[in-house]
This record gives C-alpha cells, sequence and structure tokens, in this order.
C-alpha cells in the first residue's frame, strides 16, 4: 500500500541523503535502505518478508557478529 | 550492481484543484534489458486517489538478474531507466503490465 500519512519519510530522508552523498551508489546505502523497509513492515506498509530474503544477508550477519555474546 | 537489491523512490504529484484517481503503468528502457529486471515488492499500484496538490512517494524495490551479465545483446547497455507513468483512471480500467518475453 501507498503511505500517504509518510510514516517512513524519517528514513526515506536518509536513504535519499545517502544517495546525495555517495552520489548516487545505491550499493553504498543498502543499510539505510533496509532501515526504510523494516519501517514499513513494522507499520504493515509491506508485507513482512525476512530482511535475508530481500537481498540483505550480509548486512545482517555483520549485525548479529557485532553483538556481543550473553 | 546486477544481483543486489536496490531500492528507488519515485514522487508522484496532483498539480490540479481537483481530486484525482491514478493508476501507473511502468517502462524498462532498452526494452530488451526488461526481462533482467525483477521487482520484488509490489507497493502497489492499484487505483490511487491524489486529492488537490497531493504528493505521494512510490518506491520501488528491484533488482536486475545478474544473468544480464552473461547476455551478449547486452555488452553495450551501461544504462538501464525504469520509468513510471501515472495515468488518471477510467472507471473499470485496467491497464496491463509491461510483458517480456
Amino acid at each position: 500500500p501507498l503511505s500517504l500519512a509518510g510514516e517512513c519519510s524519517a528514513f526515506k530522508e536518509r536513504f535519499m541523503q545517502c544517495l546525495r552523498d555517495s552520489g548516487y551508489e545505491s550499493g553504498a546505502c543498502r543499510q539505510r535502505a533496509m532501515a526504510y523497509l523494516e519501517c514499513r513492515m513494522e507499520r504493515q506498509l509491506m508485507a513482512n518478508e525476512p530482511l535475508e530474503k530481500l537481498g540483505f544477508k550480509d548486512l545482517i550477519d555483520e549485525k548479529s557478529e557485532a553483538k556481543p555474546e550473553k | 550492481v546486477p544481483g543486489e537489491t536496490a531500492l528507488a523512490f519515485y514522487k508522484a504529484k496532483n498539480p490540479t484543484d481537483k481530486p484525482v484517481i491514478g493508476i501507473s503503468t511502468y517502462n524498462v528502457i532498452p526494452f530488451e534489458a526488461g526481462q533482467y529486471f525483477n521487482k520484488i515488492q509490489c507497493f502497489c499500484f492499484e487505483e490511487q486517489r491524489l486529492n488537490p496538490q497531493e504528493e505521494v512517494d512510490m518506491p520501488v524495490f528491484f533488482y536486475i538478474d545478474p544473468e544480464f551479465v552473461e547476455d551478449p545483446k547486452m555488452a553495450k547497455v551501461d544504462l538501464i531507466t525504469l520509468s513510471y507513468t501515472f495515468f488518471e483512471a477510467k472507471e473499470g480500467q485496467k491497464l496491463p503490465l509491461p510483458g517480456y518475453q
């Protein structure tokens, strides 16, 4: 569904800023793209899909490696 | 990079002083590259009402099939353009999605 209330526009703005800063290298902005999609999924503005299946597996693996072992 | 998922944003605005019901369809140029274009999430281009002066962001999440780099016909293609056209919807109208062999 289209997000008319702009619930995730802050995430979108961060992503767009990254694109501008990187000279529109979308590969440099995948972290922020992922954050935007997470925002949409949390607000039911997009079907839930595991992030690994959306091409973000490497970013997820990095995240979990960074977490300290409990 | 082919195979890498990517996010892009389009913006639609109704510049008139009346509400508009729109639907959109997309095009990939060059035409032959279209078969390698994969839309991952449909952000739903069904009928969408835009009030006067209303603007909405329309994201597209996609990837280019990595087989693209294997296709000799694509060797000279270094720019693929995805464009959306937003039409005013007529009642009962349904736009066909572009079909690629």
